[in-house]
C-alpha cells in the first residue's frame, strides 16, 4: 500500500516525531510505502506535494491539533487518530487503513 | 423572642444580627449597657454553647459570635425586668448600628505561585509574606520581643502579693489615664473606636479576675501575671474562626505591653537572646543590635513584622544571607516558641507544621541551595575583568566589622561602603573617638590592605538618633539629613573624623560623605578635616598627616549639573541609587500607590547616569554605585557599558555579579548601552536588555551535569522537581517553579511516557537561558516511577526536553527530534540503560544527535 500521513502533537517537539518513527518503521516493515510530513516546532518538514497525495492509497492523521493546510487533502478519506495511539499501536493503526 | 426561665430570670433569643461577628467593638459597647445593672446577665451562643459574662468584653469577644449565630441573653437578678427590657431594646435598635463594614483589608503581599511538586506535597496551611532577602531557612522559633520579659523578671520571686497586687493596679490606673487622654485627644473615629476596645479591655472585669488570681493563688510577680494573663486572653482568642477575632490577639498583647511599661518603666531590660539550635526568629522589629548579637551559625532565617525594605536589620540580614520575610501581620503571632519550622523567603511563605513530603521537597531545596552556592564560590577569589580585559571593581557595603570577613568571603576586591549610622543609633549618647577609632580600625585592619570607603554618619529624618535632639519632620526624606546637619554638630563629626584618620594609618580610607547638593558643603567638610587633622597634632597623634581620599555620595539631583566643579574638589564618587531614583523620579518606593513609579531602569535615570560618569570620567575621577541596582544580574551588562569603574553591594550578590561580568564583552555591553539610552519608556529598555541576555554565547544542549543518575524520586513530582532544580544549579533557568507549572501544562494534556520505562517530559519556556536535554535515571532494581505510561509500566528514564520560546536556532531544535525518533529504537534506549556515567551519556547523547 502506498501511505501518505502527517503527525501533529501539541507541543511539536516530541511525539510528533515518536509517531513518525513508529510509522515509518512499522509500515515498512509491513512492506507498505510511506512518506509521513511532521508537522512540529520546526514547521511542516518532509512536506507532502499534490501528486504524492493524489497517489497515495491511503492517507493517515496521527495528530492531536489542526492539520495545517488541510485543503490539500481534499477528496481524499483520511483516517484519523490520536498521536499516542500511533506510538502505541502503529501496526492496529495502519491497520485501520484497509 | 423574650420568655421567662422556669427556674427565676428572664430570656431573650435572638439571632446576632452584626455583619462581622461579636468583635471587641460591638462587645464593648454591649459590656457598657450591661455594666448598668445589679443582674447577672450571660448571653449564651446556642451554636458552641458557650456562656459568657456579658460584662465582660473578653468573656463576650470569647464566645466566638458569628453573624446569624443562635443566641440567648439570660438576665437574673433584682432588676432583671429593667435589664431585659432595656438591653433587648438596644439589641433591636441601636445596637445594629454600632458595628460598619470592616476598614478595607491591608495590602496583602502578592499572591504566591506554589509550584506542583510543592501543592502535591501535601502543603496546605502556610502564612504568605514578603520576602526581604531571599532563602530557605529551617530551624526552631525563637520569639523575641512581643510579650516577653527580660530573665531576671521572669525568675523574680514574688514579693507579697498585696504588693504586686497594689503594682499592678497603680499600672491599669496609669495605663487607663493614658487611654482616656488619647480618646479624648482624638479626632479620627476609628481611632478612638479601638481606643475605647482596649480601655475596655484593660476594665474587664475576667481580665481583673485573672490577674488577682494569678497574683494571689499563683504567687506571680505584678509583670508575671500580666503575660500570663495576656498569654490565657490570646490564646482563647486565636482559636476563634474569625480573622477578625484573632487579629484581637494584637489588642491584648498592646494592653499588656503597656502595662509592663508602665509596671517597669520603659526599658524593662533588653532581651538577651542565645540560640542554641538552628533557629528562626520572629519579632515585631529587631534593633541592629539585637540582629548582631544573634548566633549567625544557629541564625536559618528571620520572620518580622513590619520591616520595611531598607531598615537596618533588613540590609544587615541581606548583608549576611539570612532569608528574611516581613509583613506576615498577625500570622507572626501565631507562631509558636519551640515549634520547627520552614521559612521559604524565595516563594515567600512560611510553613508552620512540617510534615512528609514537604521535608523531603525542602532538603532538596537546601542542598541545591548549597550546590549553587559552591559553584559560586569557587570564582570568587579572582579579581574581576570582563572577558574582553575591562576592569570592573565588585565591592561590598558593609555596616559592621562583623561582617568584613563574610563579604572577603564571597569575593569583594574591597569595602565599598561602610555605613556608619548604626553605630550612633540605639544609644543615649554619642560614640567617642575612641570607640570609633578602635571599630574603623578593626574594619580595616580585617580588610588587609584593600580599599575601605567609610561614609560619615548619614542621621536625621528617618534615621532619628535621640541625643541630637533633632525634632520630628513632616518631610524627612527632604530634610536635615546627612551632610547638611554638620554645621550644627562640627563636633559630632570632627570626632568622627579624627576617628577615620586615626584608622586611615593602618589601610586605604577613602571617606565617602552622604547628601551631598553643592560645593558650598564639600568645602565646608574639607575644612572640618583640616580642623581635625590640626586637633589630632595637638596630641602629638601621626594620624594628623594619614592619607585618605574624598569623596561624595551623588544622590540628591542637584549633583547632576555641578559635576564640573564637584570634580575640581573630590578623589571619587558613588552613586546612591535607592535615593536618587527617589528623588529623580519623586516617588516613595514604600508607598504602595506609588511604587510603580520608583524605576532605576526608567530612561530619564539612565540618561542620568550616563551624564554623571561621564562627567566624572572626563575629569579622571571614579565613579562607583552602592545603591540596590548594583547586584541586578540583568542590568549588570547595562552598568558595565555605561562605564562604571566599581559596582557595591550585600556580600550574598557579589559571586554572581563577578561571574556575570566576566561572561561579559565590554564592547558588545557599550553597544548596549547605547541603544538602551535611545529608549523612550522603561518597557523598551527591558526588550533590549531581555533580547540581550538571549543572544548570549549558547551553552551546549547537553552535559554531564544535566545526567542524574541513581536518583531516589519515587512520583513524577519528584522527578520532575529533581529535573528542574538541575536545570537550576547548570545555569539553565532561574525560575524552576515557572518551568515545572510548564513542563506539566504539557503532562497534563496526556502523559509523555510512552512505554518500554521511558518518559520524555518537554516544555517551551520563555525561562531558560539555552535549549537543553537533561536525563535522569532510577537505580535498575528500584520500582520506578508511576507515569501513567502508555503500557502502563513504572518509568526508569526520564529525557526532559526543554526549548527556549525564542525562535534560537533550528540546529537545537533538529537535535530534540533526532532524539525523538532515536528514543523510539531499541539500540539507543538499551545504550541509555547500560551507559554508567553522566559523561558517557552526554557523549553519547550528543555523538547521536549530531549523526
Amino acid at each position: 500500500m502506498n501511505i501518505v500521513a502527517v503527525t501533529a502533537c501539541p507541543t511539536g517537539i516530541a511525539h510528533t516525531y515518536m509517531a513518525a518513527e513508529q510509522l515509518e518503521k512499522t509500515a515498512k516493515a509491513l512492506g507498505h510505502q510511506i512518506k509521513v510530513e511532521t508537522q512540529g516546532a520546526m514547521g511542516i518538514e518532509n512536506e507532502l506535494t499534490a501528486s504524492e497525495i493524489s497517489a497515495a492509497d491511503a492517507v493517515l492523521f496521527a495528530v492531536d491539533i489542526e492539520v495545517e493546510q488541510r485543503e490539500r487533502f481534499e477528496g481524499k478519506k483520511i483516517v484519523e487518530v490520536p498521536v499516542q495511539m500511533a506510538i502505541k499501536d502503529p501496526t492496529g493503526v495502519l491497520a485501520k487503513l484497509g | 423572642m423574650s420568655s421567662t426561665d422556669s427556674s427565676g430570670g428572664q430570656e431573650y433569643r435572638f439571632h446576632f444580627p452584626l455583619p462581622n461577628g461579636l468583635h471587641a467593638r460591638p462587645a464593648s459597647h454591649l459590656q457598657e449597657l450591661a455594666d448598668h445593672f445589679q443582674s447577672a446577665i450571660t448571653l449564651v451562643n446556642e451554636r458552641t454553647g458557650y456562656a459568657a459574662n456579658a460584662k465582660s468584653v473578653l468573656s463576650l469577644v470569647g464566645a466566638d459570635v458569628k453573624t446569624g449565630d443562635p443566641c440567648k441573653m439570660i438576665f437574673s437578678g433584682s432588676d432583671e425586668g429593667l435589664a431585659h427590657n432595656e438591653v433587648t431594646t438596644y439589641l433591636c435598635g441601636d445596637f445594629l448600628r454600632c458595628d460598619e463594614a470592616l476598614p478595607p483589608t491591608q495590602e496583602l503581599p502578592g499572591s504566591v505561585f506554589i509550584p506542583r511538586s510543592l501543592r502535591k506535597a501535601g502543603l496546605e496551611a502556610h502564612h504568605a509574606g514578603i520576602p526581604l532577602c531571599r532563602g530557605i531557612g529551617w530551624g526552631t522559633v525563637v520569639r523575641i520581643g512581643g510579650l516577653t520579659l527580660p530573665t531576671s523578671l521572669k525568675n523574680e520571686k514574688a514579693g507579697e502579693p498585696a504588693k504586686e497586687e497594689a503594682s499592678l493596679r497603680q499600672s491599669i490606673q496609669d495605663v487607663g489615664c493614658a487611654l482616656e487622654k488619647k480618646i479624648a485627644a482624638s479626632s479620627n473615629q476609628q481611632e478612638s473606636e479601638v481606643l475605647k476596645a482596649h480601655l475596655g479591655i484593660l476594665h474587664d472585669s475576667e481580665f481583673d479576675t485573672k490577674l488577682r488570681e494569678l497574683i494571689l493563688e499563683e504567687k506571680l510577680t505584678a509583670g508575671q501575671a500580666i503575660i500570663a494573663a495576656g498569654e490565657h486572653f490570646m490564646a482563647l482568642l486565636q482559636n476563634a474562626q474569625s480573622s477578625y477575632l484573632r487579629e484581637r490577639v494584637l489588642d491584648i498583647q498592646d494592653i499588656c505591653s503597656q502595662l509592663l511599661k508602665s509596671t517597669y518603666g520603659a526599658h524593662p531590660g533588653t532581651e538577651e537572646v542565645t540560640l542554641t539550635q538552628p533557629s528562626i526568629v520572629v519579632a515585631e522589629s529587631l534593633t541592629p543590635g539585637q540582629f548582631l548579637s544573634l548566633d549567625r551559625s544557629q541564625l536559618q532565617a528571620l520572620v518580622l513584622g513590619h520591616a520595611g525594605a531598607t531598615s537596618h536589620a533588613v540590609i544587615l540580614a541581606r548583608s549576611f544571607g539570612i532569608p528574611t520575610l516581613a509583613g506576615l501581620g498577625t500570622a507572626a503571632a501565631l507562631l509558636q516558641a519551640g515549634k520547627e519550622i520552614i521559612v521559604d523567603a524565595n516563594r515567600g511563605i512560611v510553613i508552620p507544621e512540617i510534615k512528609e513530603p514537604i521535608s523531603s521537597f525542602y532538603r532538596r531545596e537546601l542542598s541545591k541551595a548549597g550546590r549553587i552556592r559552591e559553584a559560586m564560590s569557587s570564582l570568587s577569589s579572582l579579581e574581576t575583568a570582563t572577558a574582553d580585559g575591562n576592569r570592573l571593581e565588585i565591592a561590598a557595603n558593609i555596616a559592621s566589622v562583623a561582617e568584613v570577613a563574610p563579604a572577603f568571603e564571597s569575593g569583594a576586591e574591597g569595602i565599598g561602603l561602610f555605613r556608619t549610622e548604626m553605630i550612633f543609633m540605639d544609644r543615649d549618647a554619642a560614640p567617642t573617638e575612641e570607640e570609633q577609632a578602635n571599630i574603623y580600625t578593626a574594619v580595616v585592619q580585617a580588610s588587609a590592605g584593600r580599599s575601605v570607603i567609610i561614609r560619615t554618619v548619614d542621621i536625621g529624618g528617618d534615621k532619628p538618633v535621640s541625643y541630637l535632639g533633632l525634632p520630628p519632620e513632616v518631610n524627612p526624606f527632604l530634610g536635615y539629613r546627612g551632610v547638611r546637619i554638620y554645621k550644627e554638630f562640627a563636633s559630632l563629626i570632627k570626632t568622627q573624623l579624627r576617628a577615620i584618620l586615626r584608622a586611615a594609618e593602618h589601610g586605604a580610607v577613602r571617606l565617602l560623605v552622604p547628601m551631598v547638593s553643592s560645593v558650598e558643603e564639600v568645602r565646608h567638610v574639607k575644612a572640618l578635616i583640616t580642623e581635625s587633622r590640626e586637633e589630632l597634632r595637638a596630641v602629638g597623634s601621626s594620624a594628623a598627616d594619614a592619607c585618605i581620599e574624598f569623596g561624595i555620595m551623588l544622590e540628591v539631583p542637584a549633583v547632576a549639573f555641578q559635576m564640573p566643579n564637584l570634580c575640581e574638589e573630590v578623589d571619587f564618587f558613588s552613586i546612591g541609587t535607592n535615593d536618587l531614583t527617589q528623588y529623580w523620579m519623586a516617588a516613595d518606593r514604600d508607598n504602595a500607590k506609588v511604587a510603580p513609579l520608583y524605576n532605576s531602569i526608567h530612561p530619564s535615570f539612565l540618561r542620568l547616569l550616563k551624564t554623571l560618569v561621564d562627567a566624572a570620567h572626563a575629569k579622571g575621577k571614579w565613579i562607583g554605585m552602592c545603591g540596590e541596582m548594583a547586584e541586578n544580574a540583568t542590568l549588570l551588562p547595562l552598568l558595565i557599558g555605561l562605564g562604571f569603574d566599581e559596582l557595591s553591594m550585600a556580600p550574598p550578590r557579589i559571586p554572581a555579579i563577578k561571574a556575570g561580568v566576566r561572561k561579559a564583552k565590554f564592547r558588545e555591553c557599550a553597544e548596549l548601552a547605547e541603544q538602551v539610552l535611545t529608549s523612550s519608556v522603561a518597557a523598551e529598555v527591558m526588550e533590549h536588555l531581555d533580547r540581550f541576555e538571549k543572544s548570549g554565547e549558547s551553552l551546549p544542549i547537553v552535559s554531564p551535569g544535566l545526567v542524574l543518575l541513581h536518583s531516589e524520586a519515587v512520583t513524577k513530582e519528584e522527578a520532575i522537581r529533581e529535573l528542574v532544580n538541575v536545570l537550576e544549579i547548570e545555569n539553565r533557568t532561574t525560575a524552576p517553579d515557572t518551568l515545572e507549572e510548564e513542563i506539566w501544562n504539557r503532562e497534563d494534556t496526556y502523559s509523555t511516557g510512552f512505554g518500554g520505562g521511558f518518559a520524555i517530559p518537554h516544555c517551551k519556556s520563555a525561562h531558560l537561558s539555552a535549549n537543553t536535554i537533561a536525563i535522569l535515571r532510577c537505580r535498575k532494581e528500584g520500582p520506578g516511577i508511576e507515569w501513567g505510561s502508555l503500557d502502563g509500566a513504572p518509568v526508569h528514564i526520564v529525557i526532559l526536553l526543554a526549548i527556549r520560546e525564542a525562535n534560537s536556532g533550528k540546529e537545537h531544535l533538529k537535535i530534540l527530534s533526532t532524539l525523538s525518533r532515536q528514543v523510539m529504537r531499541d539500540e539507543f534506549r538499551d545504550q541509555l540503560r547500560s551507559q554508567d556515567t553522566p559523561e558517557a551519556i552526554a557523549q553519547f547523547i550528543t555523538a547521536g544527535l549530531f549523526a
